[in-house]
């Protein structure tokens, strides 16, 4: 195979392609990281680009019996996975020579699936941010435009794997730090149940919201990296005890008969009209896959929304008010702006935030899901801002600008939902438009099938960018 | 709050802020308890934070 041809791959079908030797481990991972030099200059969407070591795990990938249903297969990451003894930067100055105390629960599990982990992702500093932007390392662009943000926090993610310089790599998602850069870029991506996946040597952010997913060149690769790193993990006492159901079969099963919930409330407040429009064609396509499309009602979300800051807010401000006091100048400006507003939030207003959060999901749970079995809507009702417009100090301005973005994500952060993204066309000038699935609680299976199914009846997700 | 009782909480925690940062933390943490009063003020006595993973459980399929 060419590197052309082993670049247009997924995972899961360069994963056959070296099971069968029809390729290999170390023609994948030299492809990936010719294209990766390639790309980095425009995109600067890694953070390090571990050769030698990827080429020789890469060798000896080749040399040995097939590990797992990864094997050989290139991969990259957001910088705040932790491998002890390396330093994962966390995107950030204060963490950038600090080893990582043990290695993350996720990487643990690609690798024994064989994966390959060839370097480390660009992201917000400390995950704290929807642009992308990164002051210290440099912004991360979007391989759609380069004058464009790629989406935040795991942008690196987003724009290496749509550039196709890496074939998948993981996120996080607090807020919607998965779902925003997947559909800024075009790529596809899980953010599974709050409690489905380890969040164990992963940087934390607010500990009642983070999740850990991946990004990926389609949803085949999302439900095949997200049931490989779920289920239960000692290490860390908020996963979910229940087992992975084997997300990769279930997927297959026909749409027919699903039902489809869209609600015009909320997630259409202000939309853009191209991004509506896309939204009604993706409907349409559900339509012709045998699902029923029901229009409902939603709870209150912007409610959720607000609660979902005041439990980010404080748990962050929470974790860095050390560095808030010692090293203040080691923070950028709109990152230390945000951190700073935690510290505000009383008490009172953060644990009611958490009491209300049962209620909220019941709420949500019997107006939607006794009705349909997943709802569907856009990850944004924005087109994707251009660098220079959200490259700002933070003030009130700012806060206005950000709020616009993670309006339509934040609020399934706070019930904790799993929401599958894909892309669903693009823009007159070229963007992509993310639609997001989302499922009642540890529903992934139907998540993921509503979105296989919609990628195997369009091509939206084959669209490569020409960086 | 106003941005001048943020202030004050800032410093109390013994943390320093620029003039437009406490601008922004008082408009954006105003508008979140804004937002959320009357649920927050609804809420019953017996409702707290692990209510969420019973509910999840709950939900689930």
């Amino acid at each position: 195979m060419t590197p052309e041809e082993i670049l247009s791959l997924s995972c899961v079908q360069l994963a056959a392609a070296i099971r069968e030797r029809r390729t290999s481990a170390v023609a994948a991972m030299e492809a990936v990281l010719e294209r990766a030099r390639r790309v980095q200059w425009r995109l600067n969407c890694f953070l390090r680009i571990d050769e030698a070591s990827a080429l020789e795990a890469a060798r000896l990938a080749d040399r040995q019996p097939a590990r797992g249903p990864l094997h050989g297969v290139p991969m990259a990451h957001k910088d705040m996975y932790y491998r002890r003894g390396v330093v994962s930067s966390c995107g950030s100055k204060i963490l950038r020579e600090r080893p990582a105390p043990a290695t993350a629960t996720a990487l643990e599990r690609l690798d024994a699936a064989g994966a390959v982990q060839f370097g480390v992702l660009n992201m917000t500093e400390f995950a704290l941010g929807p642009t992308g932007h990164n002051w210290h390392y440099g912004h991360c662009r979007n391989p759609w435009n380069v004058e464009r943000i790629p989406g935040g926090s795991s942008a690196g993610t987003a724009a290496s794997v749509a550039a196709r310089a890496n074939f998948a790599g993981l996120g996080s998602d607090t807020g919607g730090s998965i779902r925003l850069p997947a559909a800024f870029c075009g790529t596809s991506g899980i953010k599974p149940t709050y409690g489905r996946v380890s969040r164990a040597g992963a940087m934390p952010l607010s500990f009642s919201l983070d999740t850990v997913g991946p990004l990926t060149r389609t949803v085949e690769d999302a439900a095949l990296i997200a049931q490989l790193i779920a289920g239960p993990d000692p290490q860390d006492p908020t996963c979910d005890a229940r087992p992975v159901p084997d997300w990769t079969t279930l997927m297959n099963d026909s749409v027919k008969g699903l039902r489809i919930g869209r609600s015009r409330q909320y997630f259409y407040d202000d939309c853009d009209a191209e991004i509506a429009a896309a939204m009604d064609a993706s409907l349409d396509v559900f339509r012709k896959l045998g699902a029923s499309i029901v229009d409902i009602d939603l709870p209150d979300l912007a409610v959720y929304n607000a609660a979902s800051g005041l439990i980010s807010g404080a748990e962050a401000a929470a974790l860095h008010t050390q560095w808030l006091r010692s090293r203040p100048q080691d923070y950028s400006d709109q990152v230390r702006g945000r951190l700073l507003q935690g510290l505000a939030i009383p008490a009172t207003s953060y644990i009611d935030a958490l009491r209300m959060r049962g209620a909220a999901l019941a709420e949500f749970c019997n107006q939607v899901f006794s009705k349909v079995d997943v709802l569907h809507g856009p990850v944004l009702s924005i087109q994707t801002p251009s660098v220079a417009e959200t490259d700002l100090g933070w003030g009130e301005h700012t806060a206005e600008v950000l709020a616009r973005i993670t309006r339509l994500t934040r609020p399934g952060s706070y019930l904790g939902l799993p929401s599958v993204c894909a892309n669903a066309g693009f823009t007159r000038d070229g963007m992509p438009i993310g639609l997001q699935l989302i499922a009642r609680p540890f529903d992934e299976a139907t998540a993921l099938r509503a979105g296989h199914a919609f990628q195997r009846a369009t091509d939206w997700h084959l669209r490569a960018p020409k960086v | 709050m106003n941005p001048s009782q943020i202030k004050a909480a800032l410093d109390e925690q013994g943390v320093h802020a620029d003039p437009a940062h406490v601008s922004a933390a008082a408009s954006t943490v105003n508008s979140m308890l804004k937002a959320t009063a009357d649920r927050f003020a609804a809420l019953p006595l017996e409702a707290e934070p692990a209510g969420f993973q019973v509910e999840q459980r709950r939900s689930a399929p």
